[in-house]
């Protein structure tokens, strides 16, 4: 408990450090920040509604009839927001030099994120659940934060950074199957003290020492990067591996996505792939999902599959942030192969649009045909259902256009809320969780928007910025 | 409490450090006593960079060590880090904070501080309610300079400073630079590729090769015993006490020369260009 003792002077870096938060700085900093109030809408929507059917529910029922996963998304995207500005704080090139920074901002980071956690348990209290579940239950699901949380700063990156970050998604992933498909929510918010207390301390300062070790991992064996005129020269490729003067694009990009993108200027990877992982992403995570909650719950692996059905439909538009990474652009338009900048963005929607118009139906197909089969539907209702699902999954996805559309140069915080509002849309919005006629008026309305922004928001991105800087 | 003048600021002994099977650093050993402004040249990829990471402790070395101010630079204790200011080649980071309000925060960690130098002030001309995000690249480098100046380190490390200034904010800056030194009596370590600004600039001179040092002279010494020979080679200099620091075919570059120095007739003796003298010392040798 070395780091509670501190002197007069880490007591006002502290201090000023957790003075940011309180900022417009803090705000400006973080585009992850509108995303988690939409979630935190979305979460204590769902407290609201859990706490309304407690009073004639069981628990076990109350959580049947709400949706849980939306609180687990806060709590993680509450610690990616504390990540974010973090970075932005420890990350900069001079921040090493500057005596006590990066421990004041760890130190800070350390005690919000207690905050929070204490104050997400707070809420779940008023279910009512005991305090000492709800801590669990939040503690729990911060698991895979933990883990990134020990991931090397962007500038320190390299194999480390990644095989930690996709270790902590990996996680993430095993927890979402967990809650989605089993009863792992019920199970964690009715443990007995004995087991929950001495679990959520060893959490707690998991989480607390990790986001506590970070000063440790500034100071590297990576290479200063050579200036700017000097990449790509004299030095050996590992000692110019380092991202910290590569321009944006070149960390985006490598020479193969190039290839790819100088081919459609979307997403890249090269259409075989998109086709290949939508075949079976959706049916082997959906799968691996069912057997997962069959073994847990003792439930038939159809009814099983059935009930992950809604897992499905986030996964046919998870990953999808067409608009949100341009960095590669000024790039791709120099190149001339597209002709002017309206005749790019133009480019870059065709491109996304015929991609969509041949990927949406395959992997909404791998998820109906199985669901379908398994239910069991009715043909045409199945049809119905598929083609309602695809409308949607495609409006919504031309959806994400919409800030250019009605905002000159929409911050990137909006962009990206809205580049993952198809996410949370589908999730709320899916056929399968509504009344099919329902669901058809807003696979229509999603449909009329995303023709709205195909049609105008290529002209006002056009006319737009685009990302040049050097952040 | 130490003063600026009792201990050296920089020691660095035998310092190697590897990337893999690439050396970027290979037995470097020098030191930078108060007062001192150094230049730190080589061509690219010569470790100069790399050097400067071990210097401020941003690298561990694979052997050998750096002390600033007596201390190991990997274990320096607050107060001597306090006393070092470093300008890195592209300022990056704390983009959503506004100049003035960046420049409070980063203070702060320094203590309480005097009001700003206005000489600095005046040169680096920023508005302090301009968001950094917004900043042009010069604008920010002559942020992250004032940023690393606002303490009055001790000793100041600037990885090509100047590299997005214009030539009037350059020239300035190096003139700035200069009186800081002389005021101060801090300690000054260099990396460009503007030569003419180290040569006037700098008291000492430290060339970098394939990781090595292969030259670090005082910079009156440099101009008064660097000299071409022309129509010599190596091998009529073996009686003569000349290190032979480049060559070309005409001749070679020697440090070390006088006037009292006798050599082979038809050696003809020349003044180098800095610049020419920085291509030949720097070039890169088969080995």
């Amino acid at each position: 408990m070395t780091w509670l003792r501190l002197s007069p002077l880490e007591w006002s870096d502290l201090r000023r450090a957790l003075g940011i938060y309180a900022t417009a700085t803090f705000l400006r900093g973080n585009y992850m920040i509108l995303m988690l109030a939409c979630w935190m809408i979305a979460a204590l929507s769902t407290l609201r509604d859990l706490h309304g059917l407690l009073r004639h529910e069981t628990l076990t029922e109350a959580l049947s009839h709400t949706n849980v996963f939306y609180v687990i998304l806060v709590v993680m995207v509450v610690q990616s927001v504390l990540q974010l500005h973090t970075n932005n704080q420890i990350s900069g090139s001079q921040a090493p030099s500057i005596p006590g920074l990066a421990l004041a901002e760890a130190r800070a980071a350390s005690i919000v994120a207690s905050v929070i956690i204490l104050g997400l348990a707070g809420l779940m209290r008023l279910l009512p659940v005991p305090f000492h579940d709800a801590l669990f239950f939040i503690l729990f699901n911060a698991i895979p934060s933990t883990v990134q949380w020990y991931a090397p700063p962007r500038e320190q990156s390299g194999k480390k950074r990644v095989a930690i970050l996709l270790f902590g998604v990996a996680l993430m992933v095993g927890q979402f199957a967990l809650v989605l498909v089993s009863d792992a929510t019920y199970w964690m918010l009715t443990r007995p003290a004995v087991l929950t207390i001495p679990a959520s301390i060893i959490l707690f300062m998991a989480l607390i020492g990790s986001i506590l070790s970070l000063p440790n991992r500034l100071y590297g064996s990576k290479p200063l990067a050579p200036a700017a005129h000097e990449t790509g020269q004299s030095l050996p490729a590992e000692t110019t591996h380092s991202s910290r003067a590569r321009p944006p694009t070149q960390r985006s990009l490598t020479p193969y996505q190039l290839r790819q993108m100088l081919l459609a200027p979307v997403t890249p990877v090269t259409f075989r792939t998109d086709i290949l992982v939508s075949l079976f992403l959706i049916p082997v995570t959906l799968s691996v999902f069912a057997m997962i909650e069959a073994f847990l719950a003792h439930r038939s692996f159809s009814s099983a599959w059935v009930k992950s059905v809604g897992t499905g439909c986030v996964m046919l538009v998870i990953g999808d942030k067409w608009l949100l990474d341009r960095q590669h652009w000024p790039l791709l338009l120099v190149t001339g192969r597209f002709g002017s900048r309206l005749e790019f963005v133009r480019a870059v929607f065709r491109a996304k649009l015929s991609r969509m118009l041949i990927i949406t139906p395959i992997r909404v197909l791998t998820l109906v045909v199985p669901y379908a089969v398994l239910k069991p539907l009715l043909p045409a209702t199945a049809i119905f259902e598929a083609l309602d699902l695809i409308v949607l999954v495609g409006g919504m996805t031309l959806c994400s256009a919409l800030p250019f559309v009605i905002m000159r140069a929409p911050p990137k915080s909006v962009v990206f809320a809205f580049n993952l509002a198809p996410l949370l849309l589908i999730q709320m919005c899916s056929p399968f969780l509504l009344s099919v006629r329902y669901a058809a008026y807003l696979a229509m309305t999603a449909l009329v928007l995303g023709l709205l922004s195909y049609c105008f928001a290529p002209y006002r991105l056009s006319r737009s910025d685009w990302p040049y800087e050097n952040e | 409490m130490s003063t600026r003048q009792d201990v050296l600021p920089v020691r660095v002994t035998d310092l190697s450090k590897r990337f893999g099977s690439f050396t970027a650093l290979d037995g470097v050993s020098f030191t930078i006593a108060p007062g001192e402004t150094v230049a730190l040249l080589g061509k690219n990829g010569a470790g100069k960079s790399t050097l400067i990471g071990c210097l401020m402790g941003f690298l561990v070395p694979d052997t050998g060590s750096v002390d600033l101010f007596g201390q190991n630079v990997l274990e320096l204790p607050r107060e001597l880090r306090a006393r070092t200011g470093f300008v890195p080649q592209t300022m990056t980071g704390f983009s959503a904070f506004t100049v003035g309000k960046l420049i409070d925060y980063i203070g702060a960690f320094y203590g309480t501080l005097p009001p700003i130098d206005p000489a600095v002030l005046r040169w680096a001309d920023l508005d302090p309610k301009k968001i950094v995000k917004n900043l042009s690249g010069g604008q920010r480098q002559r942020l992250a300079i004032l940023l690393a100046m606002r303490h009055e380190p001790d000793f100041l490390v600037l990885d090509e400073p100047v590299a997005s200034l214009d030539p009037h904010a350059r020239r300035d800056f190096m003139n700035l630079l200069g009186d800081y030194a002389q005021r101060t009596g801090a300690s000054v370590l260099i990396s460009s590729h503007i030569l003419s600004d180290l040569e006037r600039l700098c008291s000492r001179l430290l060339f970098l090769r394939q990781g090595q040092v292969v030259l670090d002279v005082p910079t009156p010494v440099f101009r008064a015993t660097t000299r071409w020979l022309d129509h010599a080679t190596p091998h009529i200099l073996d009686n003569v006490p000349l290190q032979i620091i480049g060559q070309r075919e005409t001749g070679l570059l020697v440090h070390g020369w006088s006037e009292d120095i006798l050599l082979p007739e038809g050696t003809t003796v020349s003044v180098p260009d800095f610049e020419d003298a920085f291509l030949e010392i720097t070039a890169t040798r088969a080995s």
